[in-house]
């Protein structure tokens, strides 16, 4: 667990106490260390701390907690805080957000998720209508790819898929020892080795397909890997001229530099294959002019070589 | 023996939210453990806890204190802004809560102190889904629960919005609301909006006229010019499974080994065709005519000729 703030510290003892103290006969410490997931060191530090609070003053009401430890076991009294505190909104918020990410209240389920979640809209005073007004749309386990290359890693299995390769639309078969699944902005990757190649590669999951175990035995993951979804810095550049309407492009990608040309737009952009600038120019439409590119990633009229291949579809 | 700051923290709560009157900071400052005796540090101390609380969600009160002579500043906390009893959630709905928020959360602490005031610890999860978090986000929460009309700056212009839908999706926040300067829905990702959002009293916002789950972010979905029509498209294998993916409630009318076919309704055909093309070949448009004719004409625009001659 990530370290806690002091914020965070103050909810927790409350919770702590407030879950003791409802038990007048008290409760066994081991009990209270896996409810709040403590070791018995930290928690008994915590318990302690807390029945110390306000003890130097001359009020004797100034203590909010009577805590008293007997060996492995532990009572509270709460002379205060005897409820939780109110949540922020961004607390409420966090909450929702979560129950919404994993729950459809369109289907109406009936599980304890949805139920939470309709309590809690309604705690929130949300017309229940409302419970869609905050769609959180997260692939929050990478699905079932991410569930067979966790158990292939697990099992030291190297896999084999078909992988997309976006940036140049081509598609190819990998054999990889997989090392390791991830979550970056809201995308699932895997990092492993690419058998053929001999080097390490991350792969988009939602780009795999076919994807099978072996029983052949994996390489283990190098020491410290990383999970950085750097770029490489010597990437073809492609300078493109461009509408003012298309300024979304500058938004959407990475750009090495952006000039304003009258009313029009001069971007450079430092890509990773040749398909990445078909569909910018596909999308932003003729108006979108190349003026120079690596010729690694093509000709001046990629654009329209590109437009006419994919037009001929639709003359059949 | 030194006290820390969370002993102090509580201190200071329990003795505010009993006080029947405001106190002084030096009378607080006698009555909680752990002040240092130098009065500027001491200040400065007191003045960082008051926005610890806040942050906690405390609500300080500050008034005169009584019969003093000058006046001086007192603080108080109302014991019925401090404490809110929380839903009552039976343990597995507990337990399904503390799941979801261990798996998807923002990049805060926000989700982990919620489950505490639930009573509960947050379970913890190895891999977990970060939202990232924005400061304007509370007030368009707030604003789309108490119906409230908001305002802020976007794209160098002023708006007021209706504030229907606050979708997360492709890594980002966004807004969807009636924008009454342009008098049509819209869609706003938040981290754009260049000011703070303030938000009008509540009940100033009128009610969506459409359902909100047709509001949604998908490029052929976003409000159009023209009247909704239905159209099928085919995918490639390769591309299918990431459509699979994208739309797991996508209206399949066929798949095998030659792709994927399915039923989307387009409201926006710019944005259909927009999203179309970045499948480059493995899509294809099959019908309604119109819109095959949309994205022919679309494509025969570019000329190869136009293009090396520029």
């Amino acid at each position: 667990m990530s370290r806690i703030t002091v914020g965070t510290r103050i909810q927790r003892l409350l919770a702590i106490l407030q879950w003791i103290a409802a038990e007048p006969d008290g409760v066994e410490i081991s009990a209270a260390c896996e409810r709040f997931a403590m070791t018995r060191s930290e928690l008994l530090g915590e318990l302690t701390m807390a029945s110390m609070i306000g003890d130097g003053s001359a009020n004797f009401d100034d203590m909010p907690f009577l805590v008293i430890i007997e060996d492995s076991h532990v009572e509270v009294s709460l002379l205060s805080f005897r409820q939780p505190l109110r949540m922020t909104r961004g607390e409420q918020l966090a909450l929702f957000v979560a129950a919404r990410a994993l729950t459809d209240p369109e289907i109406g389920g009936e599980d304890p998720l949805s139920r939470a979640l309709s309590k809690l809209a309604a705690h929130l005073g949300l017309d229940p209508s409302l419970v869609l007004a905050v769609d959180v749309d997260v692939d929050h386990d990478g699905g079932p790819r991410a569930a067979t290359l966790d158990q292939a890693i697990t099992d030291r299995r190297r896999v084999a898929f078909t992988y997309w390769t976006y940036s140049r639309d081509a598609v190819s078969e990998r054999l990889v020892d997989p090392w390791l699944v991830f979550s970056r902005h809201d995308q699932w990757y895997l990092s492993g080795l690419d058998v053929d190649q001999g080097q390490s590669r991350v792969f988009r999951l939602d780009r795999i397909h076919d994807l099978t175990v072996s029983d052949e035995t994996a390489s283990v993951a190098p020491p410290g890997l990383s999970t950085s979804l750097d770029f490489p810095t010597d990437l073809p550049v492609v300078e493109l001229d461009l509408p003012a309407s298309a300024s979304w492009v500058i938004e959407a990608y990475p750009t090495v530099a952006v000039e304003q040309v009258g009313d029009r737009l001069r971007v450079k952009l430092a890509v990773t294959g040749p398909s990445f600038v078909e569909r910018v120019l596909l999308r932003v439409g003729p108006e979108a002019v190349i003026t120079s590119i690596d010729p690694e990633l093509g000709d001046l009229d990629l654009g329209a070589v590109t437009a006419q291949r994919i037009a001929a579809r639709y003359r059949r | 023996m030194t006290v820390s700051r969370l002993e102090r923290l509580i201190s200071l709560m329990n003795v505010l939210h009993d006080s029947p009157r405001p106190l002084s900071a030096q009378e607080l400052r006698g009555r909680v453990s752990g002040y240092p005796d130098n009065d500027a540090s001491f200040r400065r101390q007191f003045e960082r806890d008051k926005d610890e609380l806040r942050e906690l969600g405390v609500v300080l009160e500050m008034a005169t204190v009584p019969a003093s002579d000058p006046p001086v500043t007192g603080y108080r906390i109302d014991p019925r802004q401090l404490f809110a009893p929380m839903a009552e959630l039976e343990a597995d709905e507990l337990e399904a809560l503390s799941m979801a928020a261990a798996v998807v959360g923002f990049t805060g602490d926000s989700s982990r102190r919620a489950m505490f005031k639930l009573g509960v610890s947050a379970t913890t999860a190895t891999r977990r889904a970060e939202l990232a978090d924005d400061p304007n986000l509370e007030t368009l929460f707030s604003a789309v629960i108490d119906r409230r009309r908001v305002r802020f700056v976007y794209r160098d212009e002023q708006r007021e919005v209706d504030p229907y839908r606050i979708q997360f999706a492709r890594g980002r926040w966004y807004l969807c609301g009636m924008d009454h300067g342009r008098g049509a829905l819209r869609w706003y990702r938040v981290s754009r909006m260049s000011t703070q959002v303030s938000a009008d009293a509540p009940g100033t916002s009128d009610p969506p006229s459409a359902p909100l789950s047709e509001l949604t972010l998908d490029p052929w979905a976003l409000p159009g010019d023209h009247a909704p029509m239905e159209a099928e498209v085919w995918f490639d294998p390769v591309a299918a499974a990431g459509i699979r993916d994208e739309l797991p409630g996508a209206d399949v009318v066929s798949e095998d080994a030659s792709g994927l076919v399915i039923r989307l309704k387009v409201h926006n055909r710019e944005g259909f065709r927009s999203w179309l093309l970045s499948f480059l070949d493995r899509a294809e448009v099959l019908s309604p005519p119109d819109l095959r004719d949309d994205m022919a004409k679309w494509l025969e625009g570019f000329s190869v000729d136009a293009r090396r001659s520029s």
